[in-house]
């Protein structure tokens, strides 16, 4: 009875992260660059009573045996990198990847940060940074009298100056893949951040080797589909309200053993 | 006959103080930093067995541990509330010394220092902060910077884990045994500003040990009766001729 309980408890928290995760996916419905999280939840280690293929007596064998579950646990949150819609934005400098590949941004404590949000502005010192302020890898300046900014599909940067009539190159925009993705940690901002999981990280240039061709003027948005992500909120509200259902059953059996004696 | 009724009603007590662990868990479910206790069990055969030689079985309260799982960070926009992400505490001056905590509710005393809700002075490196500024930032590394200039650093200390720490009130720490010393500067312990840490208490598990509670209370509440109509049934019936 008490296992009952505990299996519905532990099925009733499991729902209580599923409900999290998809609230911020939700949130992020907006959010450029963002993709979408979903839980995956595995059973636990199940108590054998009575273990299949013992020897009951010589050569006999118990074809089946006792085995009872104890519930529930979450095992990973894994990040879908699929694509996000296009939103035209006419800005210069809003990117967007198509395919794969993510950003590379300097972040204030020295490590490379990696991102799929191509929002980027320029500082006052004309280098390429996001919306943090953090630069963009490898570094790119704008000069000051820059009127028009081109960059190409293979990330080539251009830029026409006053006085001249044509561009000057500035720079290559360099992309980078990853063998996990999935396996990257998420810093916020919209970063993420290496770990051992995810493997290192493979630099190439933009519409080589696998790796996404980069698009002016676009931003990626979010890759939640709110129609999805209600769905399972609702599968995930049901779900907890059945495991109520078990700790109460539990509960009501154990007060009608406790009955017994009167 | 009576130590069984004895036995019964410790395993009473023991769920009614199991209980009062549960209650002041879920009383304190939005007190931000709070840690939530957890009533571990033995049985009386260890303890008395010594003493009596005979007397067996019964339960007791053996220890009260502490979860000490990371809380979830829920923003308040104050620019004085201090969450900490990773395994530390906050150093707090008291009268009875240095004590340790995880809340980060702060604010400004008249003295410009700052301190917990309660007026007691914060720790920093180096010395009391005091401030006197307008914008206040707070950086990662628990840096105090007032208007721009660097002004002090919380000061974060860790323990040798499993923590032997214990709760005194006012969401304060003290070390359990004099084993517990603290270590200054952890890695993996990041401030966030803006932030307070919540209790992460999971209701539904609190709701299940209080199911579990109550059940066994009344199991062993009848186990007791049974034992009592034994008990009646001894003393007015047996040796009785009609």
């Amino acid at each position: 009875m008490m296992r009952a309980m505990w299996s519905g408890a532990t099925g009733m928290r499991a729902q209580e992260m599923n409900v999290d995760v998809i609230a911020n996916n939700l949130a992020n419905v907006n959010t450029s660059g963002f993709k979408k999280s979903r839980v995956d939840f595995q059973d636990l280690l199940y108590s054998t009573l009575r273990a299949a293929g013992t020897e009951v007596s010589t050569g006999l064998q118990i074809p089946t045996g006792i085995q009872v579950g104890n519930g529930t646990k979450p095992v990973a949150t894994q990040r879908v990198f699929s694509q996000g819609d296009f939103m035209q934005t006419g800005n210069a400098l809003d990117i967007v990847i198509e395919g794969d590949g993510f950003f590379q941004v300097m972040m204030p404590d020295g490590n490379t940060a990696y991102t799929r949000d191509g929002a980027f502005k320029i500082d006052s010192n004309g280098k390429i940074v996001n919306s943090d302020g953090f630069v963009m890898q490898p570094e790119i300046t704008i000069p000051s009298d820059a009127t028009e900014v081109t960059i190409g599909i293979d990330g080539t940067v251009t830029a026409v100056q006053s006085g001249q009539s044509s561009p000057q190159s500035l720079g290559s925009i360099e992309l980078v893949k990853f063998v996990n993705p999935a396996g990257l940690k998420s810093l916020g901002k919209n970063l993420y951040g290496v770990t051992e999981a995810s493997g290192d990280p493979i630099t190439g240039t933009p519409g080589t080797e696998g790796i996404g061709m980069l698009t002016q003027g676009y931003l990626e948005m979010s890759n939640v589909k709110v129609v999805e992500e209600m769905v399972n909120m609702i599968i995930a509200q049901r779900a907890y309200e059945i495991n109520s259902r078990s700790i109460q059953t539990a509960d009501n059996m154990l007060q009608m053993a406790n009955a017994l004696r009167r | 006959m009576e130590r069984g009724v004895l036995i019964s009603a410790s395993g009473m007590e023991s769920m009614l103080a199991r209980q009062d662990i549960i209650a002041n868990n879920l009383a304190n479910a939005s007190t931000s930093g709070y840690k939530s206790d957890v009533a571990s069990l033995k049985s009386f055969q260890s303890v008395f067995a010594k003493t009596f030689g005979e007397l067996r079985g019964g339960v007791r309260v053996d220890s009260i541990g502490q979860n000490f799982e990371q809380g979830p960070l829920v923003e308040t926009g104050n620019r004085l509330d201090v969450a900490l992400q990773g395994d530390g505490f906050f150093v707090v001056e008291t009268p009875n010394g240095q004590k340790y905590t995880r809340n980060g509710a702060l604010f400004i005393d008249a003295a410009g220092q700052l301190v917990t809700a309660n007026g007691l002075p914060i720790a920093g490196d180096g010395g009391p902060i005091v401030i006197n500024g307008s914008e206040i930032t707070i950086n990662g590394a628990g840096e105090v910077i007032v208007d721009g200039a660097r002004v002090n650093k919380l000061q974060i200390v860790d323990f040798d884990k499993p923590y032997e720490l214990k709760k005194i009130g006012n969401n304060l720490f003290e070390p359990a045994s004099s084993a517990a010393v603290p270590t200054e500067n952890p890695e993996n312990v990041t401030v966030v500003q803006g932030s307070l840490e919540g209790s992460g208490l999971s209701v539904v598990t609190e709701m299940v040990y209080m199911i579990e509670t109550m059940r066994l209370y009344e199991t062993n509440q009848k186990a007791l009766l049974a034992q009592d109509e034994m008990m009646h049934k001894a003393s007015t019936q047996v040796g009785r001729t009609q």
